[in-house]
């Protein structure tokens, strides 16, 4: 069956006035936020499923944060909602915030913009990747980065099938955010929450506090028990904190 | 090769194999609801459940099955044409890595 393809609505009522679009972890794809289905009463549901996963498993990958931003942009200022929450995982935080950063200079929306970012620092002052960077690990060294990062179960590190399919999609956005270098900007007008994790090493907490300089408008953090993928490992408290949020903007 | 027109996957006909693909998908995406034309992916279905699919329908029918299958055939219906081709050609018998 032909499904749409980079935004890919998960509850039916489309028609919603408050929509939750959901940009998953690098290598991801809209599996991932099945379970927020039960938002569904809540928000309409999007999630964006990006060349090189899933059934788009063979179409090459975007290779920088811009080039997803560009793509995914005008499919979210089409979206008719009153309120569009964005909210993005790892390396989807910032293409979120890309995405956001071109409905305001369009104010191509009309829709007010609730930007809601997890496991990823702000985008400036970024902290430069520890050792080598991604382009330089074989394979055998980028799997053991990834099994430290948790998120990608060993059933599939250990299959060698598996890996060759998502190895270059995950390296690919892993390489995007490494190499990603934001213009100077101005702070958006719209609200960020960022989400992180209490165990997440991957993240300084002063890098997450630096998502405060990107808004002009209220910030805060929300944190839950976990590590960088606390989203999956916390997934009931997570599930309950949405779902307060949508129901004070709803 | 029977000339009949009718396919078959190892023991099982065509119906047999789209019932057995269709029920091992909505077990493990704990969906009964789960159509033939839905997509594996968007009711849930991610890298882990794939190799468990996989493999179950693999041991279930005798047939390999490379993982990259379901990927490129991400409804129960194509996903089902797709092990009856490989039935059919027995081409992907020994190169499972």
């Amino acid at each position: 069956m032909t499904e749409p393809e980079l935004l890919v609505p998960l509850t039916p009522d489309a028609a919603h006035p408050v929509s939750l679009v959901c940009i998953p972890h690098a290598g991801a794809g809209v599996a991932s936020f099945h379970p927020w289905r039960e938002l569904g009463g809540l928000a309409a549901l999007w999630a964006v499923r990006f060349p090189g996963r899933e059934s788009r498993v063979f179409e090459p990958p975007l290779t920088s944060i811009e080039d997803m931003a560009e793509a995914l942009a005008p499919l979210v200022s089409e979206i008719a909602a009153r309120t569009i929450v964005l909210f993005g995982h790892c390396s989807g935080a910032l293409v979120a915030y890309e995405v956001a950063a071109r409905l305001a200079q369009r104010r191509s929306s009309a829709a007010d913009l609730l930007l809601v970012l997890s496991s990823q620092p702000a985008p400036f002052g970024r902290p430069q990747p520890a050792g080598r960077g991604i382009a330089g690990l074989s394979p055998a060294d980028f799997a053991d980065r990834l099994r430290a990062l948790g998120g990608t179960p060993d059933v599939v590190l250990n299959n060698p099938q598996m890996m060759a399919l998502m190895e270059p999609t995950i390296r690919a956005d892993l390489l995007a955010v490494e190499r990603y270098r934001p213009p100077a900007r101005e702070a958006l007008p719209y609200d960020i929450v960022v989400m992180a994790g209490r165990g997440d090493h991957a993240v300084p907490a002063d890098s997450l506090q630096a998502w405060q300089d990107c808004t002009a408008g209220s910030f805060r953090i929300e944190w839950f028990d976990g590590q960088h993928f606390f989203v999956s490992e916390d997934g009931k408290a997570v599930v309950r904190y949405l779902a307060e949020l949508l129901r004070s903007i709803g | 090769m029977p000339e009949t027109g009718q396919r078959t996957a190892g023991a099982f006909t065509e119906q047999e194999l789209a019932t057995i693909v269709l029920q091992t998908w909505q077990r493990a995406l704990k969906n009964s609801q789960l159509g033939p034309d839905d997509d594996f992916f968007t009711a849930g279905g991610d890298s882990l459940l794939v190799d468990e699919v996989t493999a179950a329908i693999a041991a279930a029918t005798g047939i390999e099955i490379p993982v990259v299958t379901l990927f490129i055939n991400p409804t129960a219906t194509e996903f089902a044409d797709a092990i009856l081709e490989l039935a059919g050609t027995g081409g992907t018998g020994h190169d499972r890595t």
